[in-house]
């Protein structure tokens, strides 16, 4: 990094700092959007600076390290002073559950291996197929087709994580199952037919 | 409090996020706590191997007529090798490693093999992180799965908080010991959101490529995966010719990419099809202010530049794939970026510990407390963090990966099952953190007793130094803690065996 580079890079942090100083101020007595609205430009102007100085490489290195000092100044305190598994808890009586047969058992464990596979493998096999579909609209004629391929491939990573929660949400073992199955099916027709 | 800018959720949705991240969280936790942890200490992969063999001295920088020495030495001692790879020193790294396919060395400032690379502890770890030890093609995926999953952790999560601008700064240490973990676990989360999908998304991306590549050939390269990994990491530069030739060239393209990327020496050389006549030399130069891997520059034993690989300047695309490595290991800023990665790495393990502290809690408050369960969570969260520099004191003894292997997941399972069988989840805790620092400290011991080295190096100083001084730090805990009774006043929490 050159000297003004690295001038940059520091009044960039300073500046940063002082956005989240602002939104620490505006947490602590509301009501103030002026205050609220600088401390997000602080913010925004601090990546911005540090782009200018070390390009995304720099961005990366701010963003590190102001999660490391939000993070830290927060919960630092907090995490010397809690106790983990060693917290006492007021306990109250156990409630009384009803027996489970063998049969019930079997059924829940059966029950959660699909919840899993739904989750798991079935997500992933709808995600990455419609991103195989979504790559089929975006792929240039002609030209490299990178942007198109990692971007297909970005989108695959985030469909599959969010239709495992979204899967999971569903509280209705059948409704979960239909919702999968479909969701298969609808993938492998937009990969290959659409 | 402010107005939440949080799109306003209802109590039934946040009730559903909330149950969808504890499934996954109980579902993957105890596997995914190995990869992150072992992540987190891979952040120094590099500076742990050297410290392995601590008497390799540094070497600052070496001349093209010794990078050439050294190919032709590789490819003598590897002859059926494909590929001939020489990573020179660089400003802040002071190392030479060469080696082929078969085989790294390092080697001295005058091209002298000074011993083959050996750091068994460090081998293991990546293997650790990268496939869980499992066979590799199928470890890979394996662990990429673990990352969708904590991308979509991380989801689930902020669905189910609904309040996290107006709790942004709050951390409540009295009261309820479940909110104290819950802030402290909400808190972390949500102010390493950055880092913890970087890291995931990087590491799924890198592990789910093959996948990832099979499916977009099926559906758009007519099945031919090769078409599509050509178009994002571009394709051979010259044909393959398999006809003898001698290993010429390094030095003159040494020379030549001086002139072609002036004060940008090369801090990876690679030689394809080495002693073969369509032998050509690729030279990674690092763009100082980029998180790519490297800008390469092809060239022909003659010296001419063949090619330039454009992951700087070229499409989107390229660049962000050629970005993947950099972020996920926080190699973008020399020792300081790691450590902030490793801080950030430890958060993270305190975040996946933290979060299944919080279910049993909840459990002991309906009254459906789970002791057993609770200690072998706490015996498999320290147990395999003990089980680290118990194989790194193996490893120096000159133990080989086979064994690593077996000693770290037969004894992190032994300390959960003895935790789970014999003691509370708050004695375990105590005792193993206890023999967590004195393992840590029993390291830097060992190793300056067996492996010695120079401590006029400051990387390998620092590594003895900081094993050192974090076994103390993790030794001293459970007695600035108030000893092995539980602190909280008043009430002793262990349980005794069959109670």
């Amino acid at each position: 990094m050159t000297g003004t580079g690295l001038l940059l890079a520091v009044s960039a942090t300073l500046l940063g700092l002082a956005g989240l100083a602002l939104l620490f101020k505006v947490w602590r007595k509301p009501g103030q959007p002026v205050l609220l609205a600088s401390g997000w430009a602080l913010l925004a102007v601090s990546l911005l600076l540090w782009f200018v100085a070390n390009h995304d490489r720099g961005v990366a290195q701010v963003t590190s390290l102001l999660m490391l000092l939000v993070a830290g100044a927060i919960t630092l305190p907090g995490f010397l002073g809690t106790n983990g598994l060693q917290s006492p808890v007021r306990e109250r009586p156990a409630p009384a559950l009803a027996p489970v047969s063998a049969l019930g058992r079997a059924q829940r464990v059966a029950s959660g291996i699909w919840t899993f596979l739904i989750a798991g493998p079935i997500a992933g096999l709808i995600a990455f197929f419609t991103a195989g579909g979504l790559l089929r609209l975006i792929r240039p004629e002609t030209g490299n087709p990178a942007t198109a391929v990692v971007s297909a491939f970005i989108a695959a990573l985030v469909l599959w994580a969010l239709l495992s929660t979204l899967l999971l949400m569903e509280k209705r073992p059948l409704r979960r199952s239909a919702y999968a199955i479909g969701g298969s099916f609808f993938a492998l027709a937009v990969a290959f037919i659409g | 409090m402010a107005k939440t800018l949080w799109p306003k959720s209802s109590s039934a949705r946040v009730d559903s996020s909330l149950s969808a991240h504890s499934i996954m969280g109980l579902v993957i936790s105890a596997i995914l706590f190995v990869v992150c942890l072992s992540g987190t200490v891979a952040v120094f992969e590099d500076e742990l191997e050297w410290w392995e063999q601590a008497n390799v001295a540094p070497v600052e920088s070496v001349s093209p007529a010794v990078l050439q020495s050294t190919a032709e030495e590789v490819l003598r001692r590897d002859p059926e090798t494909t590929h001939l790879y020489l990573y020179p020193p660089r400003e802040n790294w002071p190392r030479f490693i060469a080696g082929g396919d078969n085989g790294i060395y390092a080697v001295d400032e005058n091209g002298t093999f000074v011993s083959p690379l050996e750091a068994n502890w460090n081998e293991f770890l990546v293997h650790l992180h990268y496939y869980l030890n499992l066979p590799e093609s199928f470890g890979m995926i394996i662990v990429a799965i673990f990352g969708v999953m904590l991308v979509s952790m991380a989801i689930s999560g902020l669905l189910a908080h609904p309040r996290i601008f107006r709790d942004a700064f709050r951390f409540k240490r009295q009261g309820q010991p479940r909110l104290a973990q819950a802030d402290l676990h909400n808190r972390l989360s949500v102010w390493t959101t950055p880092f913890i999908v970087a890291v995931a998304g990087t590491g799924a991306m890198i592990g789910l490529f093959t996948i990832g590549a099979l499916v977009f050939a099926q559906t758009n390269f007519g099945g031919d995966t090769r078409k599509l990994s050509e178009a994002i990491f571009g394709g051979e530069v010259i044909e393959a010719d398999d006809t003898p030739a001698p290993i010429v060239g390094i030095d003159l393209a040494v020379e030549q990419l001086a002139k072609d990327a002036p004060g940008q020496p090369p801090f990876l050389v690679v030689m394809h099809e080495p002693g073969q006549k369509s032998q050509h030399i690729e030279f990674y130069v690092d763009e100082t202010d980029r998180l790519i891997y490297g800008e390469t520059y092809t060239y022909s034993t003659e010296g001419e530049l063949l090619a330039i690989g454009h992951n700087a300047d070229g499409p989107a695309g390229q660049q962000i794939a050629m970005s993947m490595y950099r972020v996920h290991f926080g190699d973008f800023g020399g020792v300081a970026m790691k450590l902030i990665y490793f801080i950030l790495g430890l958060m993270l393990c305190v975040i996946i510990a933290g979060g299944l502290n919080i279910y049993f809690l909840k459990r002991r408050e309906k009254g459906r407390a789970a002791p057993r369960l609770e200690a072998l969570w706490s015996g498999w969260v320290w147990g395999s963090t003990l089980f680290l520099p118990v194989t790194l004191i193996g490893a120096i003894l000159g133990l080989s990966i086979g064994w690593l292997v077996a000693i770290y997941w037969i004894g992190s399972a032994v300390c959960s099952l003895a935790a789970c069988v014999l003691t509370s989840a708050a004695m375990a805790g105590n005792v193993l953190r206890l023999a967590l620092g004195a393992a840590l400290m029993l390291c830097a011991l060992i190793h300056a007793a067996v492996v010695g080295g120079d401590w006029s190096n400051p990387y390998i100083l620092l590594s003895s130094v900081s094993l050192f001084v974090t076994g103390a730090a993790f030794a001293a805990w459970p007695f600035l803690r108030g000893g092995f009774r539980p602190v909280v006043a008043g009430k002793d929490l262990s349980f005794t065996p069959g109670e």
